[in-house]
Formats: structure tokens, C-alpha cells, sequence
């Protein structure tokens, strides 16, 4: 799908995935998403501390919190640790709806909505694992 | 035995100029820099004590990078890892370099001029960086066993040891450090802390053994920890009150519409910006007499901006749901938010009798990068450092504003206040249909 643009993949998976645990989750499972599934996001990628990771990404994420259309959730996991949790706000979830019912690609919402479940059942460490084996070039 | 050489610098006392630096500093690009300003229009409109300029930056920077990686070799010595100590030993000519050349391709008002590159020349500062260091001092860098290609890879966080790019390119690295300090003392806020403090909380996360896996990061301890967020509040302050505040911020988007018009008018000028040979001659001075002399727009707008008399503020909003009802094509395009307000000034001025009456401007605040501590977390990775006060700067926030010329804000400010809005959320709707 030639024209389909990030924001509108991001605000898709959260929709699937209604939160999503972890900042360093979040960017495996688009790094994910584009390169095992050819779920078409545009964010570029390059290999770092906690394997691939995307500025871009990170980047878009912080400006739909900005506008509105997501929030962060700081979860205290003790001992120093937090764990921040994403999902949609209404607002968000209202501009999701209004996208799936005009998009003309509905391939692309069943692709997501299945291979998001696929990732969001593997445990953390399985997940950088795979991201890390990913061929950036 | 070579003679050392020093200057004096309001910020760190007596700063040593290395032989290498002492080689090249008179050269063009680098004297350039002594006639740029580091917070550019600032000094004309509310701080005029911000006379301080680039070079004088890079010279603090580097100076920084210095004493940041003494504090860390004397660390790794301590800890026994010889690896991480000879790797910062052997970098550290490099390192002071990066740190010294990291602003080299920022021209004159640099935000100001950063857009323009962008969106007409279609380059950066960075890029433009990397070839006025490469075309200009490879050979006197190589004599001094300084390999240029090194240099250029830590500018641009691309060198292999993560670790070494994060001392000039992170979310505390030596630029931030210096620039925060230096620009509160000339605007004359005199924010500070203790700098020598602030470095020895900075350590190195990783195996010894394995250095491409090595972070810069913030020691494990409350010390630390209180030490980074008196650094972020004092960011976070110097943006609301010094790099946003408002009139400096209009002439800014003043001089960009100015220098926009220009380089449309004058191929000339456009030539000389382009080209990284003629850039390095391009400073504040000469760049705002070349903009005076472009007839017309350019010309009556850097007049203006020379007499302070600038456009007001006609109306601003926060930029979110449900202040405004956004389409995805709109929220795509805001990740660029640069091109999105020209966009919007060019239709907001589609009727009007002259250009650029009325700027629109999106300022997206600036949020602190993750703050790695020096803990490793299950996976055996470093932990990010937890913080209400981080968790409160790093709420992103947008504003919209519309700047609008004196005349008309006389003749027709009251009503178009009025309408505004709704002529931006009908732009808004009408997106890239």
C-alpha cells in the first residue's frame, strides 16, 4: 500500500494490541512488523544498544502523545525499573475508527491485527533476539 | 619542548588550546565562527548580553570532552578494565576534535538558516560539517595523528564504540553541558551547577571486552541521580524562557521568511550557501547584508528586524485533540512541523496583497533523550533512570501561533484574531486531499 503512513500503522497496532508494555518492546515489534511481515512502515532503523532501534520511531510516538492520541503509563517495577505502557486515548481510538472504515487497503488492518497478536505473545527476550537477527541493510 | 597555549574563558577559567587546534585556528571556517553568534537574533531583540559565539562554544565543548574522558580513563583504571582505558586513551585527540568541530557546519542564526538548508538546498548541518572538515583540514588533523574519517564518525554518532559518539551526541553529552551553562550566563540567568561534579556521575556501562556494546551512562546513585535532574530542569528552563522566548522567536521566523525569498530571488546568494567552499565565508554580518540587498521582501524585513520592530503575536493555541480535529494525512506530515507551518503561512496568505503577512509557527517542545543508569536489568542491558521530575519533561507538548505584520495588525488585527482558528482547522481538514 503505496500511501500508507506511519502515524496511521502506529495508531493500528496499538488499536490491536490496546496497550502495549515497554518502550524497547515497542520499537522490536515495528522492527518486526516491517521487515519479517512487510507491514509497510517507513521508519528507519539502525542497529544499537538494545539491537535495532528507530529515532524516527521514538520521534512519532513522543508527538501523537503530544496531540492527544496516545498516552504513556510509568509503571514502578521496584528496585530503580519502570516499565512504560502505551495506548490509545479516546480521541485516538476515535480517529482509528473513522481510518479502518475509509482505508481502502483492508488487507493491511487483518495483516496487522494478526501478526501484532503473533508478536505480542512472545516473551521479551525472544523478541530482541529475533529484531537483532534482522538484516537492516 | 612546545610551548602550551591557552585562553581564558568566562566559563572554565584558562582552556588549552591543543597543537593541532593552534595549527588551523586561524584558518576561514574557523574563524567564521568567532562571527556567529551562539544564540544568534537573541542578542539583537532580548538578551543583549548573549554576545558569546560558536567558536567560543566549541572551545568550552572541547574543553569538557577533555575533562570527561580524564574522569573516565582514571574509572576504567580503577576498575581494572585496560581495554576501555586504552580505547579512550587512544581516542581522545579525536574525541577533543569531534567535540571542537561539532557545530562547524551551522551557518549564521543557525535554527534559522537549518530550515532553509533543509527545505531549498536540501542539506544539513551535519552534512555540511562533514565536508567543510574533510575539504578543509584532513591534512593538518592527519599530521597530528587525528584521523578525519574518526572525527567525523563521532560528530555523527557513528563510530562502532557507542560509548565514544555519546560524549558529544547523547542525552548528556558535553555540547548540552557547555551550551546550558554558557547561554545562562550571557543571557544573564546564571543558572549553574557544578560542572566537575556533574562529569564524575558519568560512567561507562558494558563489558570491557566488548566495547560496541559499551554506553555512556549515569553512575547508580542518588548523587547521580539528583545531579542529572538539577541538569534537566535548567534545560528544560532554558527553553521556555531564553531558546522560545517570544519576540526573539519572531524575528527568527522573521529572518527565515526573509532568507526564504532570497534564495527564491537571488541565485547568486543561493550559490554561495550551497556551495561548502563559499559557506564558510557566510556569517552573520555579510549574511544579513547579502538578505538587505535582495529588493523588497528581504530587504524591508531585516530592516525591521535591525530597528526591533518586529510582528506581533495574533493568536495561539495548543496543537492537540481536542483543540483541533486532526485527519492522518495532518498528523503525518506534523513529524515534520517545520515544513507544516510554511505550508500553513503560504494559505493563510493565499488573499492577502504581500507576502508572508501572517507566519504561522508550530514549536514542538523538546523532550530529554532516555537516561541509561549504570545497572544492568535481566535481559543484561542497562536500566533506564526513573524520575517524576524526567516523567514531567518529557510530556511533549505543541503550540500553534500566527505572527502578524504591524500595518495589518493595526488595519485588520482584531477581526482576523477572530477567524483565525477556523482558518487553520479548515486547512487542517483540507490536508493533502
Amino acid at each position: 500500500m503505496k500511501n500508507t503512513r506511519d502515524t496511521f500503522l502506529l495508531l493500528l497496532l496499538m488499536y490491536f494490541g490496546k496497550k502495549v508494555h515497554g518502550r524497547t518492546r515497542f520499537q522490536k515489534t515495528v522492527c518486526v512488523l516491517k521487515y519479517k511481515y512487510k507491514i509497510p512502515f517507513h521508519f528507519k532503523f539502525r542497529s544499537y544498544y538494545y539491537g535495532p532501534y528507530s529515532d524516527d520511531l521514538a520521534d512519532a510516538l513522543s508527538l501523537l502523545q503530544g496531540l492527544n492520541l496516545i498516552t504513556e503509563e510509568v509503571e514502578d517495577l521496584g528496585e530503580g525499573m519502570v516499565r512504560y505502557t502505551y495506548k490509545l486515548t479516546d480521541k485516538g481510538v476515535k480517529i482509528v475508527n473513522s481510518l479502518i472504515s475509509k482505508t481502502g487497503d483492508k488487507k493491511i488492518v487483518s495483516r496487522m491485527g494478526k501478526y501484532f497478536a503473533e508478536i505480542q505473545r512472545m516473551p521479551i527476550s525472544e523478541l530482541i533476539a529475533l529484531s537483532k537477527k534482522i538484516d537492516l541493510s | 619542548m612546545n610551548r602550551k597555549h591557552y585562553v581564558t574563558d568566562p566559563i572554565h577559567g584558562d582552556i588549552e588550546i591543543p597543537n593541532w587546534l593552534v595549527r588551523i585556528k586561524d584558518e576561514l571556517p574557523i574563524r567564521r565562527m568567532n562571527n556567529i553568534r551562539q544564540l544568534g537574533l537573541k542578542a539583537l531583540i532580548d538578551f543583549p548580553g548573549a554576545i558569546h559565539t560558536r567558536y567560543l562554544h566549541s572551545l568550552g565543548t572541547m574543553h569538557l570532552a577533555g575533562k570527561l574522558i580524564d574522569s573516565l580513563i582514571q574509572k576504567e583504571e580503577a576498575k581494572g578494565r585496560s581495554d576501555l582505558k586504552k580505547s579512550l586513551s587512544n581516542n581522545k585527540k579525536c574525541l577533543q576534535a569531534a567535540a571542537f568541530f561539532h557545530d562547524i557546519g551551522h551557518g549564521p542564526f543557525s535554527h534559522v538558516l537549518d530550515f532553509v538548508m533543509k527545505k531549498t538546498l536540501k542539506t544539513d548541518h551535519e552534512k555540511m560539517g562533514v565536508r567543510i572538515l574533510k575539504d578543509n583540514f584532513k591534512d593538518a588533523l592527519e599530521d597530528e595523528s587525528i584521523p578525519v574519517d574518526r572525527v567525523c564518525k563521532i560528530m555523527t554518532a557513528n563510530h562502532k564504540y557507542p560509548f565514544l559518539g555519546d560524549i558529544v551526541n547523547d542525552s548528556m553529552d558535553v555540547d548540552k553541558v557547555d551550551y546550558l551553562i554558557r547561554d545562562s550566563y550571557f543571557v544573564g540567568l546564571r543558572y549553574n551547577f557544578d560542572l566537575e561534579h556533574f562529569l564524575s556521575q558519568l560512567t561507562i556501562c558494558g563489558e570491557g571486552s566488548n566495547p560496541e556494546k559499551c554506553k555512556l551512562v549515569l553512575e547508580n546513585s542518588k548523587e547521580a541521580k539528583a545531579s542529572v535532574q538539577l541538569f534537566l530542569l535548567i534545560w528544560k528552563t532554558m527553553y521556555d524562557l531564553v531558546y522560545y522566548v517570544r519576540d526573539s522567536r519572531i524575528a527568527e521566523k522573521m529572518l527565515e521568511k526573509a532568507i526564504l525569498r532570497a534564495l527564491e530571488n537571488d541565485n547568486e546568494l543561493r550559490k554561495k550557501i550551497s556551495n561548502p567552499n563559499t559557506f564558510v565565508s557566510v556569517d552573520e554580518y555579510n549574511l544579513l547584508e547579502d538578505i538587505a540587498q535582495v529588493k523588497g521582501f528581504s530587504e524591508k524585513i531585516v530592516g525591521m528586524i535591525r530597528k526591533n520592530d518586529l510582528y506581533s503575536e495574533l493568536w495561539s493555541d495548543e496543537l492537540r485533540e481536542p483543540n483541533f480535529v486532526m485527519n492522518e494525512r495532518f498528523i503525518e506530515s506534523l513529524r515534520k512541523h517545520d515544513e507544516v507551518s510554511e505550508k500553513i503561512t503560504q494559505e493563510l496568505c493565499k488573499d492577502k496583497s504581500e507576502p508572508y503577512v501572517l507566519i504561522c509557527d508550530i514549536i514542538r517542545t523538546k523532550a530529554p533523550r532516555n537516561i541509561l543508569v549504570d545497572k544492568l536489568d535481566k535481559e543484561g542491558e542497562p536500566i533506564q533512570m526513573e524520575s517524576p521530575i524526567l516523567e514531567a519533561l518529557r510530556r511533549e507538548e505543541l503550540a500553534i501561533k500566527v505572527y502578524i505584520e504591524p500595518t495589518l495588525h493595526k488595519k485588520k488585527g482584531k477581526s482576523l484574531a477572530k477567524t483565525i482558528k477556523k482558518d487553520i482547522q479548515r486547512i487542517i481538514e483540507e490536508w493533502e486531499k
